[in-house]
């Protein structure tokens, strides 16, 4: 009885180790061999989405001709598609395109399981900057000029920020505002276009928006832009001036990244990097992006995971500041 | 205008070439289907086609996307007539009077109405596009949160039209729709409420969730209650409105026209506001009101008209400022994105031929739409006729699918089933359902529009008075408001003493 017990067990730590190394063989060779869903965090439609549904276009070019497949999960801020991510396998058939808010900042509200470190970072793909805009019949022409006004009248200066109170557009000024000395009062709006609605109709004077969602109308004369958040210059509108080139410590750019779940293995880790770095080289890619008015700005997963440290620490002081966290 | 007009006639040029005439063909063909399957509105509709109008010529994409939006309003009317499940968001309105349409065995009629008020609100819309879109939009924007909060506040008072017999059952039903919109982050705050640290809970419910639940799977479970003498319409009857129905019948259009393309103007005002407005408007204008919900023509023809002249109108807001009013028009403005195009104020000038060749391809998908309606109407029409038992179990697992597309989430498919199971018992309460949805569209916007005066104004609630157009709007309320009070006084059997009889 014990003999046959102990070869029934030594047959089953056979056929486990068996099936693992098989695994593991499978998919170090064979991968990808089935199709890899990019999870987007927001709806159909929207920047994410459009540079998402670029790179299901082009990866397969450089990744063995695998299919990639676009998935909207919307909702709570970017949270529920990556606890989805979070609690998927990782086996590079899940991964997600999301911006670094809902990675670093969501976190902090203590509601998510995962952290801003949970992820394995595969590549940073594109950025984007944030600016202040007013309408342009505002009386102010430059930066100097705004703060001049805004120092001297606070809690005058009413600018709308997408996605409420505590959202990543609130976040820069509500920054400036402890590091100048200001008081502004921000109007939340569902969203960039009712915020640009209202600037138009002149019943605020003032924006924080990615300069993408308002270039037309900067372009046409309709909107002027104060100041730009973000740490690199807006490339088709160079001349806005940096908070941090005006001595201030203010960076917020609002960048997206391909993540993959916690534990991905290092070697198809390194085939999906490849592929990722090959593709934003492509100049075919670069042009689908640059028609798309987004700023193709590669980065290696350690600059990913460098960002996110960074924006998480920042935003939780502000957090604190604003009273939105303990 | 007459600029517009030989440009107009330019944008026929470009919209009656073969490829472009197909593409508009296949958009609105699809569109409809689209708006016929409940949970696969035009949303995600429009988004899931993005990808194959890649390799298209910009114009020819813009013509098969917009397609599909309009067109799915059209079938969206479809299944709420004949099932009671609203295809998309604006036809809620209509499964109240065309679903009891189609019990009186007047399903042709129901449909009919809805293609040809939904011709003439798209129609008039565009027109109204190609004419004066430009100058309309100007005075759109001077619509800013206190404007919206008054027009909001105008629609709560006007639900009591909604409400049935029994003014306390309207009032249970308007405060639990009240309470539903108050789930989800608070805007100005930031803070999260009623979510019960779930993060699905997070930005609200879903209203297409919400109204499959209540009108669909609620109407399954009531059927399913007396499976013996579930009997079907014998014999669909007629196809067209009867002949004393004609003049009413347009007159509603005419004014869901009206309503439908103010509202489209408006960026940030949906369609479904503008259903429920026209429904108002028509209970309160007509002769007899207690014939809406018992299946009231003009109940459909407004309300059609209105959603879809809305959705005419929405695309002036999106060409002459780069604005989208709605969901739907956000994903059609990442397709211009993608395609190279940037909305707003500039396009007009800098890319003529695809702004009036789309203009004109929009009369042309109208016409195309209600060619093909009319015929379809007696063919769908005898959906109504299939046996409840093979009927319903297909509806409940379009609506299952239909739920869980919407973003892919069994947590929606849950909810959804609980609303099923709210509105099945608030149908066995005689509480209104229609009134519960209208104030949770109508609530967040409401406090939200309501809040953002508040931190424009430095004077407080004073806001709301001292800016004219807001103002006005409230007089009018506070009238209708006194009218009803006045009304129910004088009226003894009014509608607190229908409580008591019921």
């Amino acid at each position: 009885m014990k003999k046959c017990l102990l070869v029934c067990s030594l047959f089953m730590v056979l056929l486990l180790a068996a099936c693992s190394s098989e695994k593991a063989e499978s998919s170090d060779t064979d991968y990808p061999e089935r199709a890899i869903e990019i999870i987007v965090p927001f709806a159909p439609g929207g920047s994410t989405d459009i540079g998402g549904r670029i790179l299901e276009k082009y990866l397969p070019k450089y990744l063995d001709n695998a299919q990639f497949v676009i998935v909207n999960k919307p909702g709570g801020s970017g949270t529920i598609a990556l606890s989805d991510l979070y609690a998927s396998k990782p086996d590079g058939y899940t991964l997600a395109l999301t911006t670094h808010r809902a990675l670093a900042l969501q976190p902090l509200y203590g509601k998510t399981k995962y952290k801003h470190d949970s992820f394995t970072p595969l590549a940073k793909v594109f950025g984007n900057q944030q600016i202040l805009v007013v309408k342009a019949d505002a009386p102010w022409q430059t930066f100097d000029e705004w703060l001049a006004y805004v120092k001297e009248h606070p809690n005058e200066f009413t600018f709308g920020v997408s996605g409420g109170i505590g959202g990543g557009s609130h976040l820069p000024m509500a920054e400036l505002e402890l590091q100048a000395g200001i008081t502004v009062k921000p109007v939340p709006f569902e969203g960039t276009p009712p915020a640009i609605t209202a600037i138009l109709g002149g019943h605020v004077q003032g924006a924080i928006l990615q300069p993408s969602d308002a270039k037309a109308l900067i372009e046409s004369g309709e909107l002027r832009a104060i100041f730009n958040a973000g740490g690199v210059p807006v490339p088709y509108f160079p001349d806005i001036p940096l908070l941090k080139d005006q001595g201030f410590d203010i960076v917020y750019d609002s960048n997206t990244s391909l993540m993959a779940p916690p534990d991905l293995p290092e070697n198809i880790k390194v085939k999906l990097q490849e592929a990722i770095k090959k593709t934003m080289e492509d100049p075919e890619v670069i042009a689908e992006f640059e028609k798309a008015s987004l700023q193709v700005q590669y980065g290696t997963s350690e600059q990913v995971q460098e960002e996110l440290d960074a924006e998480n620490e920042k935003a939780a002081v502000i957090l604190k500041e604003l009273n939105l966290i303990d | 205008m007459i600029d517009s007009f030989f440009l107009l006639l330019d944008g026929f040029a470009t919209a009656l070439t073969w490829s472009n005439l197909l593409y508009c063909f296949i958009g609105v063909m699809l569109g409809m289907i689209i708006g016929v399957l409940p949970g696969l509105g035009p949303v995600s509709g429009t988004a899931l086609l993005i990808p194959i109008t890649f390799g298209m010529e910009p114009v020819s994409a813009i013509i098969m996307l917009s397609g599909i939006f309009y067109g799915s309003m059209y079938g969206g009317t479809i299944t709420s007539v004949l099932v009671n499940v609203p295809g998309e968001a604006a036809s809620v309105i209509t499964c109240i009077d065309g679903y009891e349409m189609t019990k009186n065995g007047r399903a042709g009629a129901a449909l009919g109405v809805a293609a040809i008020g939904s011709f003439i609100g798209g129609i008039v819309a565009v027109v109204a596009l190609t004419f004066f879109g430009p100058i309309l939009a100007d005075v759109a924007l001077n619509f800013g949160p206190p404007e919206f909060f008054a027009i909001m506040l105008l629609g709560m008072l006007m639900i009591v039209a909604l409400m049935g017999k029994s003014l306390v059952r309207g009032m249970i039903a308007a405060v639990l729709g009240l309470v539903f919109a108050m789930i989800g982050q608070d805007l100005v705050s930031g803070e999260y409420r009623f979510t019960f640290g779930s993060l699905e809970l997070m930005e609200g419910i879903d209203f297409a969730v919400m109204a499959m639940g209540l009108f669909g799977i609620s109407e399954i479970l009531l059927n399913a209650e007396k499976p013996t003498q579930i009997g079907n319409v014998p014999k669909v009857k007629g196809l067209l409105p009867r002949k004393g129905e004609w003049s009413p019948t347009l007159k509603s259009a005419g004014r869901g026209t009206g309503i439908g393309m103010i509202l489209g103007m408006i960026p940030g005002a949906n369609s479904i506001i503008a259903s429920t407005f026209s429904y108002m408007l028509e209970k309160k204008v007509a002769k007899d009101p207690s014939r809406f919900g018992k299946g009231a023509i003009e109940g459909v023809a407004g309300p059609e008209t209105a959603n879809n002249a809305h959705s005419g109108a929405a695309l002036i807001p999106l060409f002459s400022l780069g604005l989208p009013s709605s969901p739907t028009m956000a994903v059609i403005l990442g397709a211009f994105i993608m395609h190279g195009l940037t909305p707003g104020p500039a396009l007009f000038t800098k890319n003529p031929d695809f702004v009036w060749g789309l203009i004109a391809s929009m009369f042309i998908g109208n016409a195309l739409l209600l060619i093909l309606n009319l015929p379809l109407v007696g063919m769908w029409a005898k959906i109504a006729m299939i046996p409840y038992k093979l009927l319903y179990p297909i509806i409940l697992m379009v609506i299952l699918i239909g739920t869980y597309s919407l973003k892919g989430s069994l947590w929606d498919v849950g909810m959804m089933l609980v609303f099923g199971i709210i509105g099945y018992l608030m149908k066995k309460l005689d509480i209104p359902m229609s009134a519960m949805i209208v104030t949770f569209i109508l609530g967040s916007q409401l406090e939200s529009s309501m809040l953002q005066s508040l931190s424009i104004s430095t004077e407080g609630f004073l806001i709301f008075l001292t800016r004219p157009i807001s103002a006005v709007i409230l007089i009018i309320a506070f009238i209708v408001f006194a009218l009803s009070i006045f009304s129910g006084v004088k009226n003894k059997r009014g509608k607190l003493a229908a409580d008591v009889e019921m």
